[in-house]
């Protein structure tokens, strides 16, 4: 079946939206990392009840994309790690919100 | 999703990573210290400020070991940026201000004057600080409870200036003291139940799961 052009535009909205960020883990990943400053792997597993292994793979693919950085700090002496989001991050964060929010509002009630 | 929805989830991450109870605890302690404190001294047991010295030292060693190794282990660690930063040291100033009345006011009652005089200024001013300094709190912080907490130290310094009569005078700061220690201990021990330390592969424990 054809698609009318609304169909269209909405389909072409939909694949424009950042596949990395679309995820439900990531985008709560990302939405988490936008409000703080910075958090550990413990505390992003409690906030998203991630299992260890989930966690580690959606973080890999976050990093890998250039959306979260890594800082590592010593504390008593042992090598620690915190996460914050890039620049990067926050603006394809906007980014796919604002283009979430317009696909919402041009869906019908 | 808008802007004042960041600010939301926000708070919520907030409440989520200091509702443990033990700054519950804290204050529970705080006013039993106060309260036991001048109980002894009615009593003949030697000097207020000591035994609220000697009362408070352990409270505080279990405050920091409590959030040390017991509580960052399982919540693990957050940083929040600076709006909140801010909101926190306005708390701390007021929170700082009132403390600072309250025990200039009831180290005169307990141990300057040995029988309280009735004063007016001294209770109207402890009022409006602790009452705006837990409101101030409670809105800042989410926290609907520290409203109630703001009523408890309301109630106890101005019985503790008002009730002259010396064996009577501690009860209310007691008995609100161990309503608030009672409420953190529950806190503490659902934390404690729904927090289990996390099993953490020894490799990653420092580096986090994927910098083995």
């Amino acid at each position: 079946m054809a698609h009318t052009e609304p169909d269209r535009q909405m389909v072409q909205q939909l694949t424009s939206l950042d596949p990395i960020i679309h995820a439900p883990a990531r985008l709560a990943l990302m939405t988490y990392l936008y409000v703080v400053d910075s958090a550990d792997y413990v505390f992003l597993m409690r906030l998203t009840d991630l299992t260890w292994g989930n966690l580690a793979s959606h973080l890999n693919k976050l990093e890998e994309a250039g959306y979260v950085a890594i800082e590592k700090e010593f504390r008593n002496k042992k090598p620690y790690s915190m996460l914050r989001l890039t620049e990067a991050g926050r603006l394809a964060y906007r980014a796919y919100k604002a283009g979430l929010q317009d696909i919402l509002a041009s869906l019908p009630e | 999703m808008k802007e004042t929805d960041l600010r939301t989830t926000e708070s919520k991450v907030f409440r989520f990573s200091i509702d443990h109870g033990v700054w519950d605890i804290y204050l529970g302690c705080l006013l039993l210290a106060m309260g036991l404190s001048a109980l002894f001294e009615d009593l003949g047991q030697g000097s207020s400020s000591a035994w609220f010295l000697g009362l408070m030292i352990p409270v505080l060693i279990f405050f920091y070991a409590s959030r040390k190794y017991l509580i960052e282990p399982r919540l693990g660690k957050v940083r929040f940026g600076a709006r909140r930063k801010n909101s926190l040291r306005v708390i701390a100033g007021l929170i700082g201000l009132a403390v600072l009345v309250g025990l200039g006011m009831w180290w005169a009652s307990t141990s300057l004057l040995n029988v309280p005089t009735p004063s007016l200024l001294p209770v109207i001013l402890w009022v409006v600080l602790s009452l705006g300094s837990f409101s101030v709190a409670a809105y800042l912080l989410g926290f609907p409870r520290l409203y109630l907490y703001g009523l408890f130290f309301v109630a106890v310094f101005t019985t503790l200036e008002l009730i002259p009569t010396p064996a009577l005078r501690t009860i209310p700061t007691i008995t609100a003291g161990a309503v608030i220690l009672l409420i953190g201990s529950l806190l503490f021990a659902r934390f404690l139940r729904n927090y289990p330390l996390p099993v953490i592969p020894d490799t990653e424990e420092t580096h986090g799961p994927h910098r083995a």
